[in-house]
């Protein structure tokens, strides 16, 4: 008898015992996260997660429509084209028209931009933030004139970043001088390679030239 | 009547083994019996109730998961956008310091005092400044060292010795024009200083200027927004990664009106005011 009941135990009881300890142990682990609260928790952090990136986004598309040319590299070669366009026809005219402000004597104002990369495999394209070194822009007014001057770079449509200016002179012929830098987010960057354009900058010999030297204008107080 | 059982006992052993062996043959069945109904009425829908909670348990953790996943992808998004427009709104802001910074100074400045050369490098203040006698200096000098919220330090040089204007070291300049003198005589101690740059000299017989450099150190250095992702400087304007200008080089102390960068002309100092004489009004 003793045998039957331990045939039975060991056959039956034992296999359903282990079986549901094995269930529960499953059960535990998983309910940690398995729950509707754990549920209800992650749904509402995933729509917090996706309205923080909207509302980072919209404030984002807001300042490039303000401030930034629809500048995409994902086409490389398309890209490279909408560049040429933007650097030599677009932005020094823009920021030259832009730096004559009629509260101010602007003595000078001349911009030099570099040519752009001919090449589409150009490391540029890869690059978050395009800068441009503009040059120098020398303005004559009073005190708050010239202060007025340097803070209406941030009405332009780029994003321009003054330099740390100078004062001298006595109001109100005083005269500012400050450097202006422009800075341009494409809108995606650069995308495949263009195998028939070959390797990159250093491969095709782009030229390097030497800092703009700024032209005075010939402005008269 | 006397009753005597010849039998022998074995004879009842036989029966009385029979008699146990089917006892304990059907205690042997019941045992199992009871075994295999215990299992299957107890113990197996027990088993099947916890294992479906834990199927249960484990399609919402899925799915919690996969949520999970869901939001780190969208949160992963956002730096990127962030970074760009914590750099745009960076640089609007430090447009406007500097200027803030200039207004600052004015406003601390004596009013009998005029600068001819203003500039900072983010660090500090550096002027080079003027004026007719050395009360006014000092006055000046007094003032700055109240504007404790805006500087941690105020240093002056070109103070002059005896004579004044004559052989001292310290790089005093006297500047005598042919201009206007400060027109004297107004309250002292007076907080007017944006009058001190925004106004011109005015008309009258020639003085003498005490020439002096003040360097201020800001209690708020402004540094200069810088983007993550942009390369080193390269030098080359134009080229990728090129970083903002650094700031310039401070004038030298006790200099004379520096002119600025790029060689453009610049009106000689202590020009005259426009004719009718009114301070500040524009030709």
């Amino acid at each position: 008898m003793a045998i039957a009941g331990a045939a039975v135990f060991f056959l039956q009881v034992k296999p359903q015992i282990d079986a549901y300890k094995a269930a529960q142990a499953r059960y535990e682990k998983a309910v940690v996260k398995g729950d509707e609260q754990a549920r209800a928790q992650a749904i509402r952090e995933r729509d917090q997660a996706i309205t923080a990136f909207q509302v980072a986004q919209a404030l984002l598309d807001v300042q490039m429509k303000r401030r930034m040319p629809s500048l995409n590299f994902s086409r490389r070669d398309i890209g490279m084209l909408a560049l040429w366009k933007e650097q030599i026809k677009t932005l020094g005219p823009l920021l030259e028209s832009f730096a004559h402000d009629e509260n101010v004597t602007v003595l000078q104002a001349g911009f030099k931009i570099n040519a752009p990369p001919a090449n589409p495999n150009d490391p540029i394209f890869d690059q978050d933030v395009l800068v441009f070194p503009l040059g120098s822009v020398v303005v004559s007014g009073n005190f708050k004139q010239v202060m007025a001057n340097i803070r209406r770079w941030n009405n332009c449509q780029r994003l321009i970043m003054v330099s740390p200016p100078r004062l001298a002179g006595i109001s109100p012929r005083l005269v500012v001088a400050y450097d202006v830098t422009c800075y341009i987010f494409p809108v995606a960057k650069g995308g495949t390679m263009i195998q028939m354009a070959g390797g990159g900058a250093g491969a095709t010999g782009t030229p390097v030239t030497p800092p703009p030297t700024p032209q005075p204008m010939g402005a008269t107080p | 009547m006397i009753k005597i059982n010849l039998l022998p006992k074995s004879i009842y052993e036989r029966r009385i083994v029979k008699n146990t062996a089917v006892l304990f043959g059907v205690l042997v069945v019941a045992v199992v019996a009871i075994g295999i109904v215990y299992t299957h009425l107890f113990l197996v829908p027990m088993v099947q109730a916890q294992e479906q909670d834990a199927a249960a348990a484990e399609d919402i953790e899925r799915q919690v998961v996969a949520i999970e996943k869901e939001r780190d992808e969208w949160k992963a998004k956002v730096p990127a956008i962030q970074q760009k427009l914590d750099f745009i709104r960076n640089v609007l802001e430090y447009n406007k310091k500097y200027p803030k910074l200039f207004e600052d100074v004015a406003r601390w400045t004596y009013e009998k005092v005029a600068y001819t050369d203003m500039a900072s490098d983010g660090a500090q203040v550096s002027m080079t400044a003027r004026a007719t006698s050395l009360d006014d200096i000092g006055r000046f000098l007094l003032n700055m060292y109240r504007a404790t919220a805006l500087f941690t330090e105020v240093t002056i040089s070109g103070v002059p010795g005896y004579p004044i204007g004559s052989g001292d070291t310290s790089g005093a300049q006297v500047q005598n024009i042919g201009l206007g003198a400060w027109g004297g005589g107004g309250p002292e101690g007076n907080l007017a200083g944006i009058g001190a740059i925004a106004f011109g000299v005015q008309q009258g017989p020639r003085a003498r200027y005490i020439g002096f450099t003040v360097n201020c150190k800001l209690r708020t250095p402004i540094a200069a927004p810088a983007f993550a992702g942009m390369a080193a400087a390269t030098g080359i304007p134009g080229q990728p990664g090129v970083q903002a200008p650094m700031a310039q080089p401070m004038p030298p102390p006790g200099g004379p009106p520096m002119s600025p960068p790029g060689g453009a002309p610049m009106p000689p100092p202590g020009i005259a005011p426009p004719p009718g004489g009114r301070p500040g009004e524009m030709p």
